[in-house]
């Protein structure tokens, strides 16, 4: 029905309206590097990704593109390493046993593009993380539409104590944990992410509130549990995801949204984060 | 401190103890008896003036001497010279000949008539009925906003828009009051013809800045409209037929010279003329159509009541039917006022109003299906109510003051989002209607202050205040402007005023929709806040009948809220079913500066009248949330814009009239560029890189309103055969819109030349060239 509406109010300008091409000066239109990086002590890799951004008033055999022949490195200020192109996966990473990726320092991601022009972004890892969450409770709601088909809904709060004097920027995921049938093995089943900051209540409680549902045949994985992955994020993590995920909302009324970046050359972001993982059984 | 205040009390009430006397009356228009608002009164020997309120009322008090000259001057209209003796003071009502002969037939003294440069007040324009009729319009529909938006300092939105953006406010920032009732959606047409027919109006008057205590409740502009009283003499009429709607207007008296009426309609048409070749199981259209009345009565010489109305709605629709399915789809939107309001007039120096006020907006998206098996309709509406109190008096103590008082409170009830689903399956109905109410108020007191011969100031203090649920705020709000003479034709002026706004308007597409918003101000939304500093030199030219103003402004504004990245009108429609008001978590404070200065070289007398305007501006906005937090240009931020007006009477029976207008693209935000901005989940995979990657494919910006879109001019030409007999007036009017038939953009995109197929930036222009042809018949 919106859309019908939108189509009247768009159909009664056209009525009125021509169509031609715009005399104005266009700014730049060039292919810019996309340059995306999230740095993180917990993980044994550390890589970024690199593409070509797609200019929208010129035809270009680059557009959108995989940049695959750049020279890429990293350095914290002191030491520095060359990321290697890895063809298969499309990006480039090194291990975290030739560069470690510590708490506290800066990091500096710098592109060299083929035809020499050059792309950099930094960040700060944070130092702090979550480490002990408080589960209020969960509620679980079992269902059945056949025999072997069931539904589980699970609900609760978690808490944690916001790292106080510091302004706090928190990334919560949240999984279904699945039990494999024979083996016992555990594997994650992602629901959602949810982005906090700490504006207004620096080093008090802070609630979440969750709800999954997964469906499962008996016999197969069966789920046992919720899994949340509460993340302290820096300030480039928060504003460009933030930014990003509201980016690709298609009302046409609704305000343009400026994606985050702190890259200079290009657009994308160098973020940093910590990490820990709670698992909460049924 | 207590020293000096004693001494202007003193000054103040002493100047009133030697002989005077007090001359009072009504201003009225000879053959009709409407009272005429704004005629200025002059007595040329102490050099003392006033001029009518609102209501043709005036008082003068003077020093006695033998006789007294005293000149009524008003534009459109032959001044009169009255001489009488000055021994006693006397109630005179005056009546004033329309201009029934050429203008250059009376002489206009310097000497009797009040300039502009004697005006305390600055930052106004006003500008006459007959004059705003003269000028082209498109389609020939006549256009009070359109004219506003052709003076300096005054900009519109877009193509054809009637939206107002004065000293770089947005247009919920402006005040427009019709009798004393607030409008709140002032457009027709999804904003391309504004709801005032010029046929039923008395007097527009626009303030921009260095505003009078007796206005508040916006930050940038009051915009006042009254409406005809009708004529208490005889009946008279008139008629008019456009390209695309019709009017007629009809006033008379009641009791002759006691009591009077008018009303006054008018309707579109397209939708009756593209019915007949739409298919049958398809339509659609759209018309507006609006209704002025008006009655007032003469209870007695000191009392007046008038009863005034208008109504007015705008309905697009789209109906089809397909075997046993029919399907309705509408949108409209209108606004309704009325107002009571009684005169009276306590003695010679003191006269009182008191008005009680309606006003309503509702715009409501309707649809509804049916088939065999299901009925379904739904509502989706939102809109504002208002009832008001209002009582105003102005008391002429002595020569040097004239005191405004008054105080006013309004009731409003905001619905910003109401829905009503019905369904022949009972678990679908729902009932969602939030409304949110809200107590307005305030008290001003205000001094017309003469303080030498060369130094005048309105002095004045208004008090606001606003609740909604338990959340108060009290607001002063300081207000004066000065002007002293430098030569007697010559003056500098100077204007301070703090505005408060306790409503917001949610708007995001700039072009006046009717889906926009009105929103109170809340805890969490705090109250609009401005202050406006203005200089200017007035200088009259009176031989060649020219004025001229230039004025500076500096303007800062705070809480003024816009809508969060992202967030839209149908995000505001999402959240029906929840207990809070979520528009509140979609907007964002943030502040606004305006600076820049204006010209106007303006001539009201002779064959050849209009004017020149030409404004140099700036306006920047800064949000916490948006662009980062950097400061960006507002969308309406205009270098620079040019008006020229000119009318010129060829004739006794033939006038041409031509605008040019020149405008600095609005500046906008334009996608550059898309791309992959990937983004991350935490996960406790750690031999992966990163967590899981997500794709996201958005649009790069660049800067907010980084962007300026192509300069908008416009020539457009009209010429008008007027033929008098006896008792009718008849005028044909050929007009050319955009005669040399400029593409001015509306709005931009990203697409492909059809031919080579590249991508390019491609820009879609409303109006071409467009003549029009119409009909007016007075009676």
């Amino acid at each position: 029905m919106k859309n019908k509406i939108n189509s009247c109010i768009v159909v009664s300008f056209l009525l009125f309206s021509c169509d031609k091409e715009a005399k104005v000066k266009l700014p730049e239109t060039e292919n810019e590097p996309v340059v995306i990086g999230f740095l993180t002590p917990e993980k044994t890799k550390t890589g970024i990704n690199l593409w070509w951004t797609d200019p929208l008033y010129s035809d270009n055999t680059l557009d959108g593109g995989m940049i695959s022949n750049a020279t890429v490195s990293l350095s914290d200020g002191t030491s520095s390493v060359n990321l290697p192109y890895d063809a298969v996966d499309e990006y480039y990473w090194v291990d975290t046993s030739v560069f470690v990726v510590s708490p506290g320092n800066t990091y500096t991601v710098t592109v060299i593009l083929p035809d020499g022009k050059q792309a950099t972004a930094s960040t700060l890892i944070p130092v702090n993380y979550v480490s002990t969450l408080t589960l209020f409770q969960q509620d679980l709601t079992y269902s059945d539409s056949s025999a072997t088909f069931w539904n589980v809904q699970a609900s609760g709060d978690i808490e944690w104590t916001d790292i106080p004097s510091e302004a706090n920027y928190y990334a919560l995921a949240y999984y279904t944990l699945l039990k494999a049938p024979f083996t016992g093995d555990t594997i994650e089943q992602f629901h959602f992410q949810t982005l906090l900051n700490d504006a207004g209540r620096d080093g008090l409680p802070i609630r979440n509130s969750f709800t999954t549902s997964y469906s499962y045949n008996q016999g197969n994985y069966t789920p046992i549990g919720t899994r949340v992955v509460v993340a302290t994020v820096n300030r480039d993590y928060y504003e460009y995801h933030r930014t990003a995920e509201l980016g690709i909302y298609s009302d046409p009324f609704a305000e343009p949204v400026l994606i985050y970046s702190n890259v200079t050359g290009g657009v994308g972001a160098l973020c940093g984060y910590r990490q820990k993982v709670f698992d909460i059984f049924y | 401190m207590r020293k000096p205040l004693l001494f202007l009390f003193l000054i103040m009430f002493f100047q009133g103890y030697s002989q005077k006397i007090t001359i009072s009356g009504y201003i009225t228009e000879k053959g009709s008896k409407e009272l005429l608002p704004g005629v200025n009164i002059y007595h040329a020997a102490s050099g003392s003036g006033t001029a009518t309120n609102s209501y043709g009322f005036y008082s003068l008090t003077l020093p006695s001497s033998d006789s007294v000259e005293l000149s009524f001057s008003f534009i459109g209209y032959t001044t009169q010279v009255k001489r009488m003796s000055g021994k006693t003071g006397l109630e005179l009502d005056i009546e004033l000949y329309p201009e029934g002969v050429e203008l250059e037939e009376f002489v206009l003294n310097a000497e009797q008539t009040r300039k502009v440069s004697e005006e305390t007040r600055m930052s106004t324009v006003d500008i006459p009925i007959e004059q705003i009729k003269q000028i082209p319009a498109l389609l020939g529909e006549k256009d009070v906003l359109k004219v506003i938006q052709l003076m300096p300092g005054v900009q519109k939105g877009s193509e054809g828009s009637s939206g107002l953006y004065v000293r770089g406010g947005g247009p919920d920032q402006n005040l427009i009051i019709l009798d004393d009732a607030t409008v709140y959606n002032a457009s027709h047409l999804f904003g391309f013809f504004s709801l005032f027919n010029g046929d039923a109006l008395k007097s527009v008057e626009l303030t921009k800045g260095g505003f009078p205590a007796r206005y508040g409740g916006r930050l940038s502009s009051v915009l006042e409209m009254q409406m005809k009283d009708g004529n208490k003499e005889k009946l008279t009429g008139e008629a008019g037929i456009g390209i695309i709607s019709s009017r007629l207007t009809l006033e008379g008296p009641i009791k002759k010279n006691k009591s009077s009426f008018l009303v006054s309609g008018r309707r579109t048409y397209i939708d009756a003329l593209i019915y007949p070749f739409l298919p049958d199981d398809e339509k659609f259209g759209y018309f507006f159509y609006d209704f002025n009345a008006k009655a007032n009565f003469i209870l007695d010489k000191k009392n007046k009541l008038y009863v005034s109305g208008y109504f007015g709605k705008d309905k697009f629709y789209y109906r089809s039917k397909y075997r046993d399915n029919t399907e309705d789809v509408f949108l409209k939107w209108g606004n309704a006022t009325a107002t009571t309001r009684w005169n009276h007039q306590f003695n010679q120096k003191v006269f009182a109003n008191t008005s009680l006020i309606f006003s309503d907006y509702k715009f409501v998206i309707g649809y509804d299906f049916k088939d065999a098996s299901e009925n379904y309709s739904l509502r989706y509406s939102s809109g504002i109510r208002d009832f008001s109190l209002k009582s105003d008096i102005d008391f002429f103590p002595n020569p040097s003051h004239h005191i405004k008082t008054g105080i006013i409170t309004t009731y409003h009830t905001f619905t910003p989002s109401a829905m009503v689903v019905k369904s022949s399956f009972a678990d679908e109905n729902q009932k969602s209607i939030k409304a949110i109410y809200a107590w307005e108020s305030a008290v001003y007191a205000e001094d017309d202050w003469k303080i030498t011969s060369r130094l005048k100031a309105n002095v004045g203090f208004r008090l606001s205040h606003f609740i909604n649920k338990n959340k108060n705020y009290f607001n002063p709000e300081p207000r004066v402007s000065a002007r002293y003479m430098i030569k007697d034709d010559m003056s500098v002026k100077a204007s301070y005023a703090v505005m408060n706004q306790y409503i917001h308007l949610l708007t995001n597409t700039g072009i006046g929709l009717p889906t926009d918003l009105w929103v109170p101000t809340t805890d969490k939304v705090k109250p609009q806040h401005s202050q406006q500093l203005a200089l200017g030199l007035s200088k009259d030219f009176s031989d060649k009948g020219l004025t001229m103003a230039i004025e500076g402004y500096y303007k800062w504004s705070e809480n003024i809220i816009g809508y969060k990245e992202g967030a839209s009108f149908l995000l505001i429609e999402a959240d029906e079913d929840s207990e809070e008001v979520k528009w509140e978590d979609n907007v964002t404070p943030g502040k606004a500066t305006s600076y820049g200065a204006e010209f106007l070289l303006q001539r009201k007398f002779g064959k050849l009248t209009g004017w020149i305007g030409y404004t140099l501006s700036w306006t920047w906005l800064q949000f916490d949330s948006l662009n980062f937090g950097k400061k960006f240009h507002a969308r309406y931020d205009r270098r620079h814009d040019i008006s020229v007006v000119g009318i010129y009477k060829i004739k006794e029976n033939i006038t041409l009239s031509a605008t040019w207008v020149f405008g600095t693209g609005n500046a906008i935000t334009l996608p550059l560029a898309g791309y992959n901005a990937a983004t991350n989940v935490p996960s406790s995979n750690g031999s992966s890189y990163n967590g899981m990657l997500y794709s996201n494919y958005v649009s790069d910006y660049g800067e907010k309103n980084s962007f300026r879109m192509a300069p908008y001019h416009r020539f457009d030409i009209a010429v008008q055969f007027h033929k008098k007999k006896k008792r009718v007036e008849r005028t044909f009017e050929l007009g050319v819109y955009n005669s040399y038939n400029r593409k001015n953009p509306f709005y931009y995109y990203a697409g492909y030349d059809e031919v080579t197929g590249e991508a390019e930036l491609r820009q879609v222009s409303l109006f071409p060239i467009i003549p029009s042809v119409s009909w007016t018949y007075k009676f």
